[in-house]
């Protein structure tokens, strides 16, 4: 498996390095590693942008960025696409429905639950208070259930704005910092909509 | 074109400037020769950033922070250059502009 280390450069660097290594290999995985959150957001939004399937390991302050380039994501992305449906979850608070404390537990349920779901939906997008679902200090089983579903391709894409608004921009565990146009764009090139 | 922000070090050249009726961001890394021009969708101001940035917080990185504000871009190395939404052209355009009103 190919290393690129990209720890001690600034941006645009590592994504230039990561593009650089995508171009010398037909298929298969290589491991980009980063010394900060805004440097791992970066490559994995152009590695993500390239059609490549993104799971990022951290370990004691550095990301390792595994990114998987070719077949099994053109195979995976055709399964996905089985239904006929490009699917977004649209998520706008911490909780489902109109009591607090239910609406948490159920949740935590849907997430988990949209895992083993056939097809997976394509994007989840998390706006509001529900930015928070997956940034530090989240229900843990809700933030390694968003990690799985990245790890099998699916776009986590939070509120800029929200996270800006909560001071969570630093804090976020999974999934990309989106602004307003990323989000409207992911809305509307779904087939359909589920709002929780 | 107009220039909104400008910020400036040892190191790096950062710009804010309405161009062609739309919002660029610039940024010239000096040290690493590397330079990257985005696309902002909505009004940033790169103030609190560049602050940071001078302040030296740990693990803070002023063009990685810079670069996830726009969607479309173009970064330019040494030797390779990604055209995210931004072509070379533009990039080249757009830093001839900028030498005139610097």
């Amino acid at each position: 498996m190919k290393k690129v280390d990209c720890r001690g450069l600034a941006c645009p660097a590592p994504v230039l390095k990561t593009k650089e290594a995508l171009e010398e290999i037909e298929k298969g995985e290589l491991v980009v590693i980063v010394d900060n959150k805004a440097s791992k957001e970066n490559v994995k939004r152009f590695a993500q942008k390239a059609g490549c399937r993104v799971r990022v390991e951290e370990k004691d302050g550095e990301f390792y960025i595994h990114i998987v380039k070719g077949e099994a994501t053109a195979q995976e992305e055709e399964e996905r696409r089985e239904g006929g449906k490009e699917v977004a979850v649209f998520i706008a608070s911490t909780y489902v429905g109109e009591d607090e404390e239910l609406g948490k537990i159920l949740i935590k349920g849907f997430i988990k639950t949209f895992i083993n779901a056939q097809p997976l939906p394509r994007r989840i997008i998390l706006v509001n208070t529900a930015v928070k679902l997956a940034c530090r200090g989240a229900d843990e089983e809700i933030l390694a259930a968003l990690k799985e579903l990245e790890g099998k391709g699916v776009e986590i894409i939070c509120c800029g704005t929200c996270l800006n608004y909560f001071n969570l921009l630093d804090e976020l565990e999974v999934g990309v910092a989106s602004n307003a146009y990323d989000v409207v764009q992911a809305l509307v090139n779904s087939d359909s909509v589920v709002r929780l | 074109m107009k220039l909104l922000q400008k910020f400036q070090d040892d190191r790096y050249l950062v710009v804010k400037a309405l161009y062609g009726g739309e919002i660029f961001i610039y940024i010239d890394d000096r040290a690493q020769k590397t330079q990257a021009l985005g696309r902002l969708k909505e009004d940033v101001d790169l103030k609190p950033f560049w602050e940071k940035h001078v302040k030296g917080e740990k693990g803070f990185c002023l063009p990685c922070h810079l670069l996830l504000l726009p969607t479309h871009k173009v970064l330019v190395g040494e030797s390779s250059t990604a055209e995210l939404g931004l072509t070379l052209e533009r990039f080249k355009e757009f830093k001839n502009r900028l030498k005139e009103v610097l």
